[in-house]
Formats: structure tokens, C-alpha cells, sequence
């Protein structure tokens, strides 16, 4: 079945017409997706089942893919991938849209500027143009104009991404912030890393977490990887297992995860600080915290004094002191009585883990908030222990080259912003959509100077928008793809699995594309990377991974429990003796992982300056110390320990502005975190049905009572405005929503293709709230008022 | 009722069978799978119930953490004596009965047998206190503190395995006794999972050193019998009454039933051995971890033996009443099955499999007559088992069930 756009529309059309808002007609979408199918309905030739990777976000899921006569007809989960087991989130389930996408981009490409038509080119004389500027640059020694920014975030081609711009010679790598960001710094300073030259990652051991305090993460949406997550939810609920682990969400915004929590503590914004240290105030006051790990592992749990003579608060007394329940429930608003319920629930079983803050892409949550819950976990020994959070060393995919040196990697929009300040000459999006959905026009204003932006999006997006040369990537599907164990996933892990179907078009994988404009813009570089394709570097990737002597091929549910058992207690049976075993295992299995990567037994040790867990970080004290204090102008001088210990500190100011009585959450949606899939119908018809010419649309939620009280309807149209901006949405009004809470998704209608829609950004209003230690970006929460348009 | 020849062949069966001391069980290790164990585990439901290491239900004890050994007729025992307890409970949570193959039984006896020989990890807290009880940093430094006389123990940070951690020390042993002597040091004796604390410990101290991991294959049995005699144990110890006899005969002592364990024991003997061996003009042995572990799978499958006395076994069957209702001899009726007439070859993997598919009716018919459920020790069950089989005629020959020789 082919549509055109007309047909499309009025198709699409029909179906909201038969539905209501929020709500999705199956038939319909039935009708929408056999629109978007491939020219042919009916595909002779032989059926297979195949896997891959989802690249849909950075969880990359492992799919099984169905195939008939060389065409994808469906996108499931892969039951012996460890991460997803069998179940996939909508995302993964639209790659058959992406890759039969009408606005997919097939061939290289570029134009004069922005304004101008595309012409097609071959793959040579394009590269050859951006070679050829790159060696300009490197000529006059300016490497450092060339900036990539990408959403890969790991993976091969991720390293490789770096590695180029280090040989090349630039500064400039950025990529997409996991959101865990602040969480990790927070556990780095009280719990310590080696200094050994590896990467640490933050991890949560939440499959044998039995009670979870969850300081306003959305678990169900833009958070770690969406069906694992919901593979633990219903683990969490399953009776087979014997106990139920309890979800409590902590959070203003009335979110998919707090309805489907156990119970959802409405705080006032800008309070998950304060909840954390009113419930270490429980604790505390009621001798629940576990005083073996507090009084043997712990430093500054006590008033101490420094070797200067110095006397400093201790974490016991600070609590007792500021936090006492009166002043956490009138800062909070929620009532001491649930407070205290919850704080002994929290610290009646092993397995009890606090999570946060937010830890969101756009709102990674201050680190004040964020040593105040990890400040949590030491109080109920959750550090490093089983159902507990832990820094394990990030393990994945090596780059086999002698000088291992890449780029170093940032994932900070501030820091983007102000390298765009610096008149950057080149600039290479690649799947980099999610940064541009983070800036405002005057933001846009500055890419729109910079002489050369290359996108490598396979399809048009919010990159190719703005870009004047196209490389187009192709999907997951059509190339060699490859996975690592996601963000605060427990277990080591690497996936490999081959193209499901060729590239489509001319289109080419960007791993490939980087290897020849490597070899183009510097012969020597030849010798760096001597592989002809990804496939090789794969190989020679893969046999470094199989000298190691641990882990196995990926294996049923099972096989999961047996090798975890045989390596915790000390036993390898391996599944490969040779290299090309392991190569020949790991293509057909899609993977390797280590099951038992999570500690078996507590930590008691920590990489600090005490070498225990410390309440009272001395290496941020020390940080501090360099700095002169926090940063001048961004918080009133307090005394000296009170920076240090973990606290709570506003973020808005008390007193709202005239008629700007509500607060304004952004929050990024299953459909649209990593900015990646605005184009794709599916995902935009489950968030917001098509209606009819005014398109796909964006929306703010308001609470029942809020919206009764204004007198605004479902679906009206209203301005939503800041102290910087005003932007028009369409409301959803959410029964049982926390009032004078306003939640605003991030992303929304397509800004490019044939089912673009102009819409103003919410980046336009949102007023950006730095964190005073780490001076970056950690909340987006805006004053707003509302008023009808 | 028994003619007086039957009786008179029973008590000579049963000498007979007490003079053979052990019968082999778990030695062939050829045909039974451990993992497909792991499989009739979780697919039957048990772990709904039990967990095994810590991983599985909680209604019922963890299966690696009772304290008999994995020997099959100790855990058949167990299945039977607690069987009514299980039923009842399942029936309460509306859990469905399942039922086995003697394949499937034969597999999950031997997965059990092999879990309950793994070592869980360590207590680090106790750890320290074998740390400094056993004053180790005297010599060693761990963590940059502490002797340099030995090496540096952030160096075997690495081992996951206890084996791997004595074997290093065995090599080391008679090095490690002069050097304690010249210091007043007593020798270093363990107890229980002291040494696999004491390993836990280490690791934390070494921080990030034990990252890395290293880790033994699965032991074989057969490879550690032959290594037994090459390496010389067999002179000093004997198997059966074979070999020498200035150590213990390995077939009858009793070894605790982890790796880590056994291990242990046979470091604290360390210098005694080294004397006798020494005395004997016998090298002292070095062993790699991997060929210690195979050793040790070989000890360990010594244990899974076991054996009954037919005599004892037909008293039984009177004193516990199952001669009430189930007739032995050929031809005879009863209420229930008349036992005599079992083809199938009897071992407690088969008579566990037998008590299970149809224990629920037995036991539902036994209600009915006011009849309380048998309860039997390992040694008792044995004794049964010995004597329903000597009733086809066969009872002389030795009980075999293949299985995995008790290793991973």
C-alpha cells in the first residue's frame, strides 16, 4: 500500500477522529504503519529470523528481527540478550518506520547553504570536501574549530569517533549526557575511584533491590534503558520470586513512574535534598542505620577534628541540627508521619537502595541532592553490596591501535555552548538530533555561522535541517552493530550482531565513513586504521576480548544463573578456546557478558582520602579549597562544613513573580529521550494522536484542579510563558496531578520532513539552573504563568 | 512372612555388605548433567521455593545451606522425610505438584551435589580478624602495610578461587613453616571458611588489583585420581585399603563438602605431611591450582559413596511399619504395591523419584488409616534400599548411579 501525503493525512486524520486524546486506536495505527511499509505489500522470498541492535537510544537493546524476501516485516526482543531479555520498548519497534522512512536521506549530499537545494554526490567527492577543509585547518594548526557532537555514547564507533579527532589533532567531543552524570560525581567523592587511569561507571544492582526510594528519576521513560527497566518492574512484581520489592517515587510531576509506583511522595521541586536528609533524620534519631558499616567503613559520621586542629560537624549532628522533621516537612510538604513510615520501611530489610537525583539527560540534579541520597545508602550499608549502587570500571569494545589516546569526552550542553562561542569552522552532527531540541533561537542563531555542519542522519531530522553536507549513517539493521552494557546496568557486557539487510541506498555505516575521511585527510593515518570496513575492525576488536578469561557467550535465562553461580564461586567453564571460536561464538550468540561482574560481597574499602565512606568529602573540600569556595554570585556564603556535607539548598527563589504561579517540569518521554525519533509516526501517534491539519502537536500537563480553576478545557491551546519567552501548547489535564506543577516534554513534532510542523521549542522558555559546585547545568524548572490563547 | 532361609541369606548379605564398606555412586560421571539439573530445578518449581547459593525462593531452607553433605542418599533422606511438610505447603500456595523422570531426578541430584561443593564468598569482617589472628601481615603486606618477608598479597588479589589461594600457599609451605619458626610464629591453621574469608578480605583490601579475576576450569575427577597417584598421595594415602598407610585412608575420612574446605584441611596438615613425606623419601609435591582442584573433585567424590545393610534394612521395613501394606514376596497381596515386584533397579535417586509421583497418594491413604508418614535417617534409608533390592536377587552387586562425581 502507498499513500501520499494527502492520503497520509487524511488517513492518519481518522484515526484521531476515533480516538481521544492520549488514546490510540489500534486499527488505526494498523493502517498507519501498512502506509509507511515499503512500496511492495507482499514479499516473496524466504522468511528469517534474525537479531541486531536497537540504536534507538543508548540502552541498545537486543532485537530478533523477522525478515521475508530481504525485507524487515518486525522488530521483537532477543530472549537471550541479557539486557532486554524478549521484551523491547515502542522505540525498538519502529525501526521498520526508520528504515523504510520516505524522508530517509540515501545518498550523500550537499548544498551551498541552509537555504539552497540539495544536489547529490558520490561518497569521494563528498568526503574529499571535507577532507579537504579539515587539512586546511590542520595546516594552520586551528584543529580545534572541528567539533563532532554525537549521541553515541559508547561503542566502537563511538571510540573511533574520538580516536579520530585526537590523531586529527581537536579538543572538541561531545556527546550525549546519560543524565547520571551529577549521581556519579556525588558517589565519587564520598565513595572514591582508583586513580588508576580507567573509567568508572555508576551502576545499581536493582533486580535484588527489595525497597527503593526513588528521588525522581523517571524509571519508566528517559532512564537508563527503557526495557530493562521495564523488565525489572515486573520482576519487582513478580510473586513467583516470593517478595515483592516496594517503588516509592519521590517528585512533583505526576509521571508515568510515580502512577506506577508503589507510592508516589509528591515534594515540592527543587526538594528531593531535604526528603533524603528528613529520612536520614529517621534513621539517625531512631537508631535504624546500620552500624556496622557506618562506625567501621564511614569517615566523618561524628564530629571530628582535622590534623590542623580544626573541629568539624559530623553528618549525625548536622542532621539532628537542620533536619529535623518539622522544618524537612515544611520544606517538602509532605507530612512527618510519612516521612518517618517511610524511613523505617527503608531501613527494615537488606536491599534497600535510594536513587536520584532525577538523573535526566536536561536535569541531571544537583550534587548537593545527590550526596545527600548516595548519603542515604551508606546510612542503610547499600554501598557496593547486592541490590546496592556501585562505580564498577566501565568495560567495552577496545579500539586495537597502539596509541590508545582519544579525545577526552564531555557531556555538558554548557560547555558545547561556549565552544560554539569560539567561532568553530566545522561541525559533524551525528546523531545528534537531542542537541539541537536543547537550544533556544539564540543558540541556533550561532550554529547558523558555523561555515560547515555535516549530519550523518540517516534520515531527515533537526541535523540535516541545518547542515550543508549530508553522510548519510544507515540504521542498526543495515550494518554491523554493536552493543555495551548500558548505563546503570550491573553487568559487563559487549553484543555484536551483522547487518540484518544491505544499506539502503547509497547510505553508508558512519564507522565506515570515518576510516575513509581518516585515510583521506591524512595518509598516515592509514597505517592507524588499516581496516577496510567496520567487519575487520570488529575482528581485530573481538580477539583482543578474547584473551580474557572470564564471562560467557550470551545463554538462556538458565545459562545465566549457571555461570554466575560456577564464577562467584571461583569456577570459568568457557565457551571458546581460540580466537575464532570466540568470534564465531560471539556473531552467532550477538554476545559476550560476565554475569557475576556485580560484587558478591559489600565493599568496605573505598578510594578516598580516609579510605572509607565519607559523609564529609575531603577531595571535595580539597576541590573547594582550590576553587576559593563555590562558585561567587551562585550561593549566599555559608559556613565552611555546610558546603561540604551533603545538604539541601532552594533552587527557585521563595518568592514567585507576579502571576507566575506555576512551575514548569520539563521531562524527556519514552518516545523522544536522545532526540532521535520525531520523525518516526509511530512514536509521535502514541504521544499525541494526529490532529488532522494541525499535526502532530506538543502539549504541557496541567493538573485537574488547576485547569478547572483557570477554566481551561482539554486540548485548548494555551501561552505558556517565562521571564524569557512565551510559547503556545496544548493542554492535557491530568487527574490527581500535584497542583501549580506544570510538566512540559522535551522534543515533539518533527521540525523537518513531509510531516514537519513549526513549533517553538521548549528550550525557548526555559530558564537553565546551574549547579553551584560543578557549574554546569543541573535543573531546567521554570517559573511560569499560564493563560488561555 | 520370611522362611528362615530368607532370613539366614539377609544376615549374611548384610556381613557381607558391611565388610564391603562403600559402594561407589557418583564416580562414572558420564551421563548425568548438571546444568540440565539447574533446569528440572527451576522448570519443576523448586526454586519457587528454595534458593541455592542465595538465588531462589525463601518458603523453603536454601538447598546449599542445610547441613548434610551432597552425598544423594543424605539428600533423598531429606526429600523424603520432609515430603508431606512440602506437599502441604505447596498445596496451601496453590503451586502444582510436579512430578520427575528418574532422568530428571538423577540430573537434579547431581546439580545439587555439585552446587552444595561450591564456595559462597567470603566473610571480609571475619576476614580481618583471621588477618591479624593468624598475624599474616608479620610477613605479608596488603593494602601497603604490613611485612615483606612473603610476597605482596595485593599480588593474588586476583584468585576467586580458595583453591587457586592454598595451592598458592601449599608450593610456598615448607618455605612458609621455616620462616614461621625462625619467628616464633605458630603455624597458620584454618577452620571452616576461615580461609575463604580470609581471601575476601584480601580482595577488598587490594581495591581495584582485584578487578581482575582469575578463575579455575571445573575439576575433573578423573584427571585428580590419576594426578592422586602421580604426585605420589596414594603412598602415603590409601583408597579402599589400597596404597600406603601412614597417612589416613582417604575413603574414610569424612571431608567437609566444599572445595574451599577441603582445602583448608589439607593445608593445616601441611606440616605433618611434609614430615612424613620427607621420612618416606617422598618429594614434596608442588600442584598447580588446577591440578589441587582436580585432586580435590576426587576426594570430594569419594564422599558421594555409600552403603546399607540388608538385615538392618528388613528389620526396618517391620519397625516402621511398612510391612502393613506392602507385601515382598512374589505373588502376594497387600494394599499397597507389593515391593518385591519392582523392576526397576533401586538407588536413592530412583526410590526419591518413586516417593515423590506417587508419596502424595501414599501419604493421603496412610491419613486415611491413622498411619504416620516414615521418617528416615540416610543410614536407615540406605539399609531399605540395600534390602529391597537384595529381594530381586541382586542385592550383592555393587549400587551405581552415574552422576558428576560431585564436581562442577
Amino acid at each position: 500500500m502507498r499513500l501520499g501525503r494527502r492520503e497520509f493525512i487524511t488517513l492518519a486524520g481518522g484515526v484521531a477522529g476515533g480516538a481521544a486524546l492520549g488514546r490510540v486506536s489500534l486499527r488505526g495505527i494498523s493502517r498507519l504503519n501498512e502506509a509507511l511499509e515499503p512500496p511492495s505489500a507482499l514479499y516473496p522470498g524466504e522468511e528469517q529470523w534474525l537479531r541486531s541492535i536497537c540504536s534507538l537510544c543508548s540502552g541498545g537493546c537486543g532485537l530478533k528481527v523477522r525478515t521475508v524476501g530481504g525485507r524487515v516485516i518486525k522488530v521483537d526482543g532477543n530472549p537471550i540478550y541479557p539486557v532486554n531479555r524478549d521484551g523491547i520498548c515502542p522505540r525498538g519497534q519502529t525501526l521498520t518506520q526508520l528504515i523504510y522512512h520516505p524522508d530517509r536521506i540515501l545518498a550523500p549530499a550537499h548544498r551551498s547553504a541552509i537555504d539552497q537545494p540539495w544536489e547529490t554526490s558520490s561518497w569521494d567527492q563528498t568526503l574529499e570536501s571535507l577532507a579537504s577543509t579539515l587539512r586546511r585547518l590542520r595546516g594552520a594548526d586551528q584543529q580545534n574549530r572541528v567539533l563532532m557532537v554525537s549521541g553515541r555514547s559508547r561503542g566502537l564507533t563511538s571510540k573511533l569517533c574520538s580516536h579520530f579527532l585526537s590523531s586529527y589533532g581537536s579538543n572538541h567531543f561531545f556527546e550525549l549526557p546519560s543524565g547520571m552524570e551529577t549521581s556519579q560525581r556525588a558517589l565519587e567523592f564520598m565513595a572514591g575511584i582508583p586513580n588508576d587511569g580507567k573509567a568508572y561507571r555508576m551502576a545499581y544492582d536493582l533486580e535484588n533491590s527489595r525497597y527503593i526510594l526513588n528521588f525522581g528519576c523517571d524509571l519508566l521513560e528517559g532512564w537508563g534503558t527503557p526495557a530493562h527497566t521495564m523488565r525489572l518492574f515486573g520482576q519487582w512484581r513478580d510473586i513467583k520470586r516470593g517478595r515483592r520489592t516496594t517503588l516509592i517515587h519521590f517528585g512533583p510531576r505526576l509521571s508515568v513512574t510515580a502512577a506506577r509506583s508503589d507510592e508516589w511522595v509528591p515534594v515540592e521541586v527543587g526538594t528531593l535534598g531535604a526528603m533524603a536528609l528528613g529520612i536520614a533524620f529517621v534513621l539517625i534519631s531512631e537508631d535504624l542505620y546500620n552500624r556496622s558499616f557506618v562506625e567501621s567503613f564511614s569517615f566523618g559520621f561524628e564530629d571530628w577534628t582535622d590534623r590542623s586542629g580544626q573541629a568539624h560537624m559530623g553528618f549525625r549532628r548536622w542532621v539532628r541540627e537542620e533536619y529535623r522533621l518539622s522544618r524537612v516537612s515544611e520544606i517538602t510538604g509532605i507530612s512527618s508521619e510519612t516521612i518517618v513510615r517511610i524511613a523505617r520501611e527503608f531501613a527494615a530489610q537488606p536491599g534497600s537502595i535510594a536513587i536520584g537525583p532525577q538523573q535526566s539527560p536536561v536535569q541531571p540534579g544537583r550534587l548537593s541532592d545527590a550526596m545527600a541520597i548516595q548519603a542515604l545508602n551508606a546510612l542503610v550499608g547499600s554501598i557496593g553490596t547486592r541490590g546496592g549502587v556501585s562505580l564498577i570500571p566501565e568495560f567495552g569494545w577496545p579500539l586495537p591501535v597502539a596509541d590508545g589516546n582519544e579525545t577526552m569526552r564531555t557531556a555538558s550542553l554548557d560547555g558545547l555552548v561556549a565552544v560554539l562561542d569560539q567561532s568553530p569552522e566545522v561541525l559533524i552532527l551525528d546523531q545528534a538530533a537531542w542537541f539541537i531540541d536543547s537550544l533556544d533561537d539564540a543558540h541556533l542563531d550561532m550554529l547558523n555561522r558555523i561555515p560547515l555542519i555535516v549530519s550523518t542522519s540517516p534520515v531527515e531530522d533537526a541535523t540535516s535541517k541545518l547542515a550543508t553536507l549530508l553522510l548519510p549513517d544507515c540504521t542498526s539493521l543495515e550494518s554491523w552493530t554493536d552493543g555495551q552494557s548500558p548505563s546503570a546496568y550491573p553487568y559487563d557486557l559487549i553484543a555484536l550482531t551483522p547487518p540484518v539487510i544491505p544499506p539502503r541506498g547509497d547510505s553508508r555505516p558512519w564507522g565506515e565513513t570515518l576510516l575513509a575521511l581518516a585515510r583521506m585527510t591524512d595518509p598516515a593515518l592509514e597505517s592507524v586504521y588499516p581496516w577496510k570496513d567496520m567487519e575487520s575492525l570488529y575482528r581485530a576488536s573481538a580477539n583482543e576480548l578474547s584473551r580474557r578469561e572470564n564471562g560467557y557467550l550470551f545463554g538462556t535465562q538458565v545459562d545465566e544463573q549457571w555461570q554466575r553461580m560456577l564464577e562467584r564461586s571461583g569456577w570459568w567453564n568457557p565457551d571458546w578456546t581460540s580466537e575464532d571460536e570466540f568470534w564465531d561464538g560471539l556473531v552467532n550468540k550477538g554476545g559476550w557478558w560476565d554475569p557475576a561482574t556485580w560484587v558478591s560481597e559489600p565493599q568496605h574499602s573505598f578510594q578516598t582520602v580516609s579510605g572509607k565512606f565519607e559523609f564529609f568529602s575531603q577531595r571535595l573540600e580539597a576541590l573547594l579549597r582550590e576553587k576559593g569556595g563555590i562558585q561567587p554570585g551562585l550561593q549566599p556564603s555559608v559556613e565552611w562544613d555546610r558546603q561540604i556535607l551533603p545538604h539541601h539548598a532552594d533552587i527557585l527563589p521563595d518568592n514567585a513573580p507576579e502571576g507566575f504561579e506555576w512551575t514548569l517540569d520539563p521531562y524527556e518521554p519514552l518516545v523522544f529521550f536522545g532526540g532521535a525519533s520525531r520523525q518516526i509516526p509511530f512514536l509521535q501517534q502514541i504521544t499525541s494522536p494526529y490532529s488532522g491539519p494541525r499535526g502532530w502537536r506538543s502539549w504541557i500537563e496541567m493538573s485537574a484542579e488547576d485547569a478547572h480553576r483557570m477554566g481551561i478545557e482539554e486540548d485548548e491551546t494555551v501561552w505558556v510563558e517565562s521571564a524569557r519567552s512565551r510559547i503556545q501548547r496544548r493542554v492535557r489535564i491530568l487527574e490527581g496531578g500535584k497542583p501549580g506543577i506544570v510538566g512540559a516534554p522535551l522534543g515533539g513534532a518533527p521540525t523537518t520532513g513531509r510531516w514537519a510542523r513549526v513549533e517553538s521549542t521548549l528550550a525557548e522558555i526555559l530558564v537553565p539552573i546551574s549547579d553551584p559546585y560543578l557549574g554546569v547545568r543541573s535543573h531546567a524548572t521554570t517559573r511560569v504563568k499560564i493563560y488561555k490563547a | 512372612m520370611k522362611t528362615n532361609m530368607q532370613r539366614r541369606f539377609l544376615f549374611l548379605l548384610g556381613k557381607l555388605l558391611l565388610v564391603a564398606a562403600v559402594l561407589p555412586l557418583y564416580l562414572s560421571g558420564q551421563t548425568t548433567d548438571t546444568r540440565a539439573g539447574l533446569i528440572v530445578f527451576r522448570e519443576k518449581g523448586c526454586a519457587s521455593c528454595h534458593a541455592v547459593l542465595g538465588e531462589g525462593g525463601v518458603l523453603g531452607p536454601d538447598l546449599t545451606r542445610t547441613a548434610s553433605t551432597g552425598n544423594p542418599l543424605e539428600l533423598a533422606a531429606a526429600m523424603w522425610g520432609h515430603a508431606p511438610q512440602m506437599w502441604q505447603r505447596m498445596k496451601l500456595e496453590h503451586l502444582e505438584l510436579p512430578t520427575f523422570t528418574t532422568e530428571e531426578m538423577e540430573n537434579m541430584f547431581a546439580f545439587l551435589a555439585m552446587i552444595r561443593s561450591f564456595d559462597e564468598p567470603g566473610n571480609a569482617v571475619v576476614g580481618q580478624q583471621v588477618f591479624q589472628a593468624k598475624q599474616c601481615a608479620t610477613c605479608h603486606s596488603i593494602g601497603g602495610q604490613g611485612g615483606d618477608l612473603g610476597p605482596n598479597l595485593t599480588t593474588v588479589a586476583s584468585l576467586r578461587n580458595p583453591v587457586a589461594w592454598v595451592a598458592g600457599m601449599w608450593n610456598h609451605g615448607p618455605g612458609m613453616v621455616r620462616a614461621l619458626r625462625e619467628r616464633g610464629i605458630s603455624f597458620p591453621e584454618f577452620q571452616g571458611t576461615e580461609m575463604v574469608d580470609l581471601q575476601s578480605y584480601i580482595r577488598l583490601q587490594a581495591g581495584a588489583a582485584a578487578d581482575e579475576k582469575t578463575y579455575l576450569r571445573p575439576p575433573s575427577t578423573e584427571r585428580g585420581e590419576s594426578l592422586f597417584r602421580s604426585k605420589q598421595c596414594i603412598n602415603c594415602h590409601g583408597i579402599d585399603s589400597g596404597g600406603g598407610t601412614s597417612g589416613p585412608d582417604m575413603s574414610r575420612v569424612v571431608l567437609p563438602r566444599r572445595f574451599g574446605e577441603i582445602a583448608t584441611v589439607m593445608w593445616n596438615h601441611e606440616p605433618q605431611m611434609n614430615r612424613l613425606a620427607a621420612a618416606a623419601s617422598i618429594s614434596y609435591p608442588q600442584l598447580e591450582a588446577q591440578e589441587l582442584a582436580d585432586i580435590l573433585s576426587f576426594l570430594n567424590s569419594l564422599s558421594m559413596r555409600w552403603t546399607g545393610s540388608a538385615s538392618a534394612g528388613a528389620k526396618l521395613f517391620e519397625s516402621k511399619g511398612c510391612v502393613n501394606c506392602h507385601a515382598t514376596t512374589p505373588g502376594q497381596q497387600s494394599p499397597a504395591p507389593n515391593l518385591g515386584k519392582i523392576e526397576q533397579s533401586l538407588t536413592p535417586i530412583t526410590v526419591s523419584t518413586i516417593m515423590w509421583n506417587h508419596g502424595p497418594r501414599m501419604l493421603e491413604q496412610m491419613e486415611n488409616t491413622s498411619m504416620t508418614w516414615p521418617v528416615l535417617t540416610s543410614r536407615e534409608l540406605a539399609d531399605m534400599i540395600v534390602y529391597l533390592e537384595s529381594l530381586k536377587g541382586r542385592g550383592q552387586r555393587p549400587v551405581r548411579s552415574p552422576s558428576s562425581g560431585g564436581t562442577p
